[in-house]
């Protein structure tokens, strides 16, 4: 059980889309460096299973790929607290299967429910190219390195 | 249409998987005509099929749905092994339930607490339901975790499993790995007992179709709640196996819908699902989710589908306990998977229980193993039909409803069936057009 001090960190995104592997490479980044500070969960594919897992953590960490055509590939954008933010919170809309809920609606529940985190950091790295079974681009490969030392300095 | 013509229309019915609209037509004095209209484009699953290896079957399949893959890979590998005559190891056999047991949790609790509770409270969204009722929502959180872990054990991932292969499994589950999900377990039929009596207490619309009786079909096997085995039987007498199925169901296009009508014999509706499961299976299943039912009042023959919810809280508690009983008594298979033989061209057939009811694949081999032909038969294109006569019996007894409840009764009434559109097109929009 982890200590309610302790940050969980979700790497959300695809390793074999290209760009959008950033979330899963971030966790992979941190696991090579047996990061033990924080909690490391490679993006679930039920989204519903973050309810759970963000439970009784003060601090949520999500690291996702995004696309802003106003910025270059690679720039890390960070969302120092989204939870108080609900412009940002609807950003977090994807349209989904019934099956699958979106992180808004996941996160919207867990504020519902009480369990929500204190506070939730986004980092989201500028992506572009999201072609299935490609490689990541360099910006956005040199732009995971960056954040992998960032949060193992955490 | 007369001065009298009165139209509601819904422009999306949220918490059905999938794109469609409902179409009816009624007076004060009956109803004219109902039609789900799926229109979800065709996904030609069956035609990807056509020339891959009979090995990827499982795989390819698994990916027409989020929530029932599990059900996809079975249906697939079954019909492959009849086709190339694999024996499976027993130990594989009971593996295999112990996966589809998962996925019934996960796919029953996802629909019992947040896609249709939220009916019979008269709340719009699974998020409404996490204010008013955090703990049932809660509770279910973590029995579909439950479910989750199972697949993800099993199969690789929670969802797409990976580790389904023609033969067996990738990989075999340790001893210990298993003994860690029957200390979840323990808690999760706690949790499962408790739901269903959660649910008890919601108020179920009465709906009785004495005139027109369901025809239920289910799977049907002696010694075991159906999943993967056992022959297909039907209220009134059927009792054929898995070849026979295209003799007696018979697909049709109609004009309003992009998923394929299945009726018996071409003509007659029926009923797939925990309703017919429950209903052609009671007597074998497992003894918590017969204590659940009678606690509930649920005895063969139920008819009423607004009781459904009731019934996949008995198949939940059935599939935790049932999970526990095959970990208890797990031996490790000697072999992850048996040997295939020398290929050869044939055809294979499988029925398996999906959550929502029976799932039939065919597939014709070449000598190379190479599919020439794939047929696909989902639970929700078999319901449509029953789904819309449930509609034009129903509506009668309800003119005096406003046009409001009158439509949030329709939509109940169609997640009576948990419909999966994504699947039976390989829903909604609707509209109530009153004469």
């Amino acid at each position: 059980m982890q200590s309610p001090s302790q940050a969980l960190v979700i790497g959300l995104g695809n390793r074999w889309s290209g760009d959008d592997a950033v979330g899963p490479l971030v966790i992979e980044g941190l696991r090579a460096r047996g990061v033990d500070s924080m909690e490391l969960l490679m993006g679930p594919a039920d989204t519903l299973s973050l309810i759970n897992a963000w439970t009784g953590f003060e601090k949520v960490v999500l690291v996702d790929a995004c696309c802003d055509e106003s910025r270059d590939d690679g720039t890390v954008v960070c969302i120092d607290n989204a939870l108080q933010n609900p412009s940002v919170l609807q950003s977090l809309q994807h349209p989904t299967s019934s099956h699958i809920i979106d992180l808004e609606q996941a996160l919207n529940m867990s504020l519902a429910m009480g369990n929500a985190p204190d506070q939730l950091l986004i980092y989201a790295v500028v992506a572009s190219d999201f072609t299935p079974g490609s490689e990541p681009s360099g910006p956005v490969r040199t732009a995971v390195e960056q954040l992998v030392a960032r949060l193992a300095a955490y | 249409m007369t001065d009298k013509t009165k139209t509601i229309r819904v422009d999306y019915l949220a918490r059905v998987e999938g794109e469609g609209a409902l179409y009816i037509r009624y007076d004060d004095n009956s109803v004219h005509d109902v039609k789900l209209k799926i229109f979800e484009p065709p996904r030609f699953f069956e035609a990807f099929l056509q020339g891959r290896d009979y090995t990827e079957a499982p795989d390819i399949t698994a990916r027409i749905c989020g929530i029932c893959p599990v059900a996809y890979q079975m249906s697939a590998v079954h019909a492959m092994e009849r086709a190339l005559g694999i024996e499976i190891e027993p130990g594989i056999a009971q593996l295999r339930r112990l996966l589809y047991c998962g996925e019934w949790i996960e796919s029953h609790v996802l629909h019992i607490a947040m896609l249709h509770a939220p009916d019979f409270l008269k709340l719009d969204s699974a998020v409404d339901m996490a204010k008013l009722h955090p703990e049932i929502v809660q509770q279910a959180l973590s029995l579909k975790k439950t479910g989750n872990a199972i697949v993800s054990l099993l199969g690789g991932r929670e969802i797409h499993p990976i580790n389904v292969r023609v033969g067996g499994f990738y990989k075999l589950p340790g001893r210990e790995q298993l003994a860690a999900l029957r200390a979840d377990l323990e808690g999760a039929l706690v949790q499962a007992m408790a739901l269903g009596r959660w649910a008890g207490t919601l108020s179920v619309p009465d709906f009785d179709r004495h005139q027109q009786p369901y025809l239920f079909v289910a799977l049907h096997n002696d010694q075991e709640y159906p999943t993967s085995t056992g022959r297909l039987v039907s209220s009134a007498g059927l009792d054929i196996d898995a070849p026979e199925f295209e003799q007696h169901f018979i697909e049709q296009h109609v004009e309003h819908s992009n998923a394929l009508h299945c009726l018996l014999n071409g003509e007659h509706a029926y009923f797939v699902g925990p309703m017919a499961r429950f209903n052609l299976n009671f007597d074998t299943l497992s003894p918590m989710a017969k204590t659940l039912a009678a606690e509930l009042k649920l005895e063969p023959p139920y008819v009423n589908p607004f009781g459904s919810i009731l019934v996949r809280c008995v198949e939940v508690v059935h599939a935790v306990e049932t999970a526990m009983t095959l970990i208890d008594h797990y031996t490790k298979p000697a072999n992850a998977f048996s040997a295939v033989g020398k290929v050869k061209p044939a055809t294979g057939w499988a029925i398996t229980e999906a959550p929502r009811g029976i799932l039939y694949h065919r597939y014709e081999l070449d000598e190379k193993g190479k599919i020439q032909q794939a047929k696909i038969v989902p639970p929700t294109s078999q319901n449509q039909k029953t789904i819309e006569d449930d509609l034009r019996l129903m509506l009668p007894a309800l003119m005096q409803l406003s046009e409001e409840e009158l439509r949030h009764r329709c939509e109940q009434a169609i997640r009576n069936y948990d419909p999966c559109i994504s699947c039976a097109t390989h829903f909604l929009q609707l509209k109530l057009d009153k004469q």
